[in-house]
């Protein structure tokens, strides 16, 4: 279902972004609470599957080299079909990462919980390229850096509560 | 603790992780679903956007000087968050749940650090600002490496409310005046996120190197704010090129 042929163009002239500005925050929050969650789930996994300390960095090598391997084709994604779609398959990525946690912890296997996590961190790369300058967009040129760091704020909020969620979940 | 019960505890350890993330990837489910129903304004390439490219973008200076800065700055952030809850249990002398509640109020600075950064970016020059803070995060990890177990865990809190600006300054200095090269730019600024990958790494190196104290590690951080540093007080001017 697709209605983007029939939307008004965007122009700028005295139309709310109220609505794209709660939505395109409320990635960054859930991005947040992704990136976050990794301080608990670091120290967690390296006493529950027995790593050394330099493995369990693997966690973040694995999140950030997604970043890294998925940033060109994401830009390549987001010029061709613009940042709604872009925004909406890296929603799916995303989530597709975040459920290969179940059987990663069924089979207590470190190689799928870091296969789970390449693959959040490739949702997370299509995200932040389009959410980033998406938000900049979405006002007064001149207010570009406030907005952005408004947005980022909620992604701060993440901060606080991942943690505090990951703590609930330990035995 | 026979084999069998050793093998269950880590099982139960392991499937702990299980509930949050499915929370996670449902609430994802979600917002994908309100994406698709809402219109939301494109910025199309009518807009000036077509033609840009990597080449483009890397022509600017500043720009190529903030994808630098953005590498060193998230390896900062991602060492310093990613053994907060190491550095809390062998500094701070608590449990396991403790050190997690402390990591959630060094989120909580962070958020703060945000707020406040928000506030004071509508007057202040965000390369100001940026400056100002990457100094206040290069004598708070001095302390990390230096002073006792319970003041480390007061520094990191400290580095969590001034590192809370650099990531959103770094990147909008970055893709300042960029014009149709934006897309492409902040795809390279996203890119430089590899710091994430690597500094970590090289940090747990330095703690195994020394023992196991974790403090040593602190000394990666320190580098990577001297970077930022010189990004706010020269790398950000924008220059004219051939």
């Amino acid at each position: 279902m697709d209605n983007q042929s029939h939307a008004k163009p965007a122009n700028g002239t005295g139309k709310s972004y109220l609505l794209p500005m709660v939505l395109v925050t409320s990635l960054f929050f859930l991005w947040g609470i992704s990136n976050n969650l990794n301080g608990i789930l670091i120290p967690h996994l390296r006493k529950a599957l027995q790593l050394t300390n330099r493995q369990s960095t693997f966690v973040d090598t694995a999140v950030y080299l997604a970043y890294f391997l998925s940033a060109i084709p994401a830009g390549m994604l987001l010029k061709r079909y613009g940042y709604r779609k872009g925004i909406i398959a890296g929603l799916l990525v995303f989530s597709l990462g975040a459920f290969l946690f179940v059987p990663a912890a069924d089979m207590r296997r470190y190689e799928v919980f870091l296969l789970g996590l390449f693959i959040i961190g490739c949702g997370l790369t299509i995200l932040e390229t389009a959410a980033n300058p998406y938000a900049t967009k979405l006002g007064d040129p001149a207010r570009a850096t406030a907005r952005l760091n408004l947005a980022q704020s909620f992604n701060g909020l993440a901060a606080f509560l991942a943690p505090v969620i990951g703590t609930v979940f330990i035995p | 603790m026979t084999e069998a019960d050793r093998l269950a505890y880590l099982a139960g350890e392991a499937s702990s992780v299980k509930m949050p993330y499915m929370l996670l990837g449902g609430f994802l489910l979600l917002i994908a679903i309100l994406f698709t129903v809402n219109r939301l304004p494109e910025f199309s390439e009518e807009e000036g956007e077509e033609g840009g490219s990597i080449r483009g973008a890397l022509r600017h200076p500043h720009l190529v000087w903030a994808v630098v800065a953005q590498l060193f700055y998230v390896g900062a952030q991602v060492c310093v968050t990613s053994f907060f809850v190491r550095a809390a249990i062998a500094g701070g002398g608590v449990d396991e749940k403790t050190a997690g509640y402390y990591l959630g109020v060094y989120g909580l600075l962070f958020m703060v650090g945000r707020f406040a950064g928000t506030l004071l970016l509508s007057f202040a020059q965000p390369s100001r600002l940026l400056s100002l803070y990457a100094a206040a995060c290069i004598l708070l990890s001095l302390v990390a490496v230096n002073a006792d177990g319970r003041f480390v865990v007061l520094a990191l809190g400290g580095l969590g409310f001034f590192m809370s600006i650099m990531f959103p300054t770094i990147f909008s200095l970055g893709i300042e005046g960029l014009g149709e090269d934006t897309k492409p730019a902040s795809a390279l600024i996203v890119m430089s996120i590899i710091g994430g990958a690597l500094f970590p790494v090289l940090m747990g190196d330095i703690i195994d190197r020394n023992g196991d104290n974790i403090q040593s590690g602190y000394l990666v951080p320190l580098g990577c704010y001297l970077v930022v540093l010189m990004f706010g007080l020269y790398g950000y001017k924008q220059r004219k090129t051939a």
